[in-house]
């Protein structure tokens, strides 16, 4: 269980990222942190390993304060940086290195993690290119077996298979005592993998809601003709159509569309936070 | 019973909280990350150091005459610069914000990175630097006498000698090459730009305001021309007065200690405030 409680975080004091937030996130399922560019998901992810600490306010995680970065802390956490660090050694060194900080660590599930992603064999790791990096990375820190895992645009840098492997191999994690926490600007690359969504914008969240709670509240339908009267969210112009997203008047649950709902979130704040209101 | 139950307790906290500070496992694995991930750097740049401090006593022992001067500038050069691109090599730790993520997120202590991180970055290259420079010193010099005790000029190298320890020309870069690897390790925690050049120019301000400092006292207690020479630079050590009204008269007040035992009084303690400064850096590092 991570806890964010009154949390406030600035370099600066004239330009506060996050004031006087109050946050939960729950083991088990897999939450999407999304934001534009600067929004402060990084700082938020940070914070919760311990590589930043609050201003005010209290971050804990399983009822540890990360910023002490005590050993038992950080056996249990993992994350995976937007930009990655490989040393140039080989990868049955680095395993051979690092997986004895983490007790949990399997080695028969890091070389499946290693498979699925098609992760190539290689003499050095700094041989492999970004992506390759990237995908080894994350399969390491998956066989880590930590409770917490954070990941920092991990699909930043991989490439449009790659990014499809990505997503089947984490839909197919699901563990009661795990928390995975996502954060991206590519909203598609998270679609149908997350259970729970986050959208940051301006230093506070307009929406964090459960996946099944958000597709009871809102639709997302394709029109032939922009539609008239009903409790319209947003509108996309596509080929062919638009695409909408209007409030739920009882009619059937739709997927969520994660783009659209980013957008409307970031257009119309207000109006999403009026439709969930607590 | 129950005081005893207690005190099983609070010995078993304690445990899991030195645990929490140090484990020898742990430390262990940290090590040998270092060693896998940098050694052949760092112990590259050990093994240039050595080969570079062959050459120049094995000049001296070509030509004994220069065999002195050839020591103390490698000394100097040894003590004083060859930390620098050690160190340097050694904090690349933190010169990324991944590879400082990577460092600051191991699953080991503040305690444990901060000691790994002192013991190679200075109790190893100064064992390794001191400990080979004692071997090839007292080789060369007796090689040198072997070569000219079967001549009739052995007179001339009679008053040569290995160098002490706790020779200034050797404590004094000593100290100084000290100072300079912890101020880098700091330096590339605190600077995310151009941090050697900064850290560089901190100990470089640190000597020149130790230096203001001693002539600003002495000005302020004693009278007369006090000229900046070498010598009296060192603080408290001693103070050369020129009289102005007599230009063949100079006076030298001098401290009752050697210039060693003040050099110590002033650098071992700025030495154990950086190391001190060094573990809080870690500890309080952030992105």
């Amino acid at each position: 269980m991570i806890n964010f409680e009154n949390f406030s975080f600035y370099y600066k004091r004239k330009n506060p990222i996050y004031t006087d937030l109050n946050l939960s996130i729950k083991p088990g399922k897999i939450y999407g942190l999304l934001g534009r560019n600067g929004a402060g998901k990084s700082t938020l992810l940070n914070n919760i390993c311990g590589l930043n600490s609050p201003t005010t306010g209290k971050v804990t995680v399983k009822n540890r304060t990360p910023s002490e970065r005590s050993p038992y802390f950080l056996r249990d956490i993992y994350i995976i940086p937007d930009e990655v660090y490989i040393p140039a050694i080989a990868p049955k060194r680095f395993v051979r290195i690092y997986a004895p900080f983490y007790p949990k660590f399997s080695l028969s599930e890091f070389q499946e993690y290693l498979s699925i992603l098609d992760v190539p064999e290689t003499r050095k790791l700094n041989n492999l290119s970004f992506g390759q990096q990237k995908k080894f990375i994350i399969a390491f820190a998956l066989a880590c077996n930590t409770s917490t895992l954070i990941m920092d645009e991990p699909t930043n840098g991989l490439d449009i298979p790659s990014k499809g492997l990505f997503r089947k191999l984490i839909s197919s994690l699901s563990s009661e005592e795990k928390t995975l926490v996502i954060s991206t600007h590519q909203v598609r690359d998270l679609d149908d993998l997350i259970d729970y969504i986050l959208i940051v914008n301006n230093g506070h969240f307009v929406l964090a809601k459960d996946v099944k709670e958000i597709s009871k509240k809102v639709v997302f339908k394709f029109y032939q003709e922009e539609p008239v009267g009903k409790n319209v969210i947003q509108v996309e112009t596509v080929p062919g159509g638009f695409l909408v997203m209007h409030e739920n008047e009882q009619e059937p649950e739709t997927r969520v569309n994660i783009e659209q709902l980013f957008n409307a979130c970031i257009v119309k704040p207000e109006v999403i936070e009026q439709i969930f209101k607590p | 019973m129950y005081s005893k139950a207690g005190s099983h307790r609070t010995n078993f906290q304690a445990l899991i909280v030195m645990e929490q500070v140090f484990e020898f496992g742990r430390f262990k694995l940290l090590t040998q990350r270092i060693v896998s991930e940098r050694g052949t750097k760092l112990f590259g740049s050990i093994l240039f150091i050595i080969f570079c401090m062959i050459l120049f006593l094995g000049i001296g022992y070509i030509k004994p005459s220069v065999y002195e001067t050839a020591r103390t500038f490698f000394v100097t050069i040894g003590l004083f610069l060859g930390p620098i691109a050690y160190t340097w090599v050694l904090s690349s730790e933190y010169q990324t914000n991944s590879q400082s993520i990577s460092f600051l997120m191991l699953p080991s202590s503040t305690f444990e990175k901060w000691l790994a991180h002192t013991i190679i970055g200075i109790g190893l290259y100064y064992s390794t630097f001191l400990g080979f420079f004692r071997l090839l010193d007292l080789f060369f010099v007796k090689a040198i006498h072997t070569k000219y005790d079967s001549t009739g000029i052995s007179y001339l190298v009679k008053d040569l000698e290995i160098q002490s320890f706790d020779s200034l020309l050797l404590y004094g870069p000593f100290l100084l090459g000290i100072i300079t690897s912890l101020t880098i390790l700091i330096g590339t925690l605190y600077f995310k730009k151009n941090s050697l050049v900064y850290s560089l120019l901190s100990v470089l301000l640190l000597g020149l305001g130790t230096v203001i400092y001693h002539f600003f006292i002495i000005n302020l207690n004693l009278e007369g021309n006090i000229p900046m020479d070498g010598r009296s630079a060192i603080p408290f050590y001693r103070v050369l007065i020129s009289d102005s009204s007599d230009s063949a008269r100079d006076y030298i007040i001098g401290s009752k200690y050697s210039i060693t035992s003040i050099l110590s009084a002033i650098c071992i303690p700025i030495i154990c405030a950086l190391t001190l400064a060094y573990y809080y850096a870690i500890k309080e590092k952030e992105l």
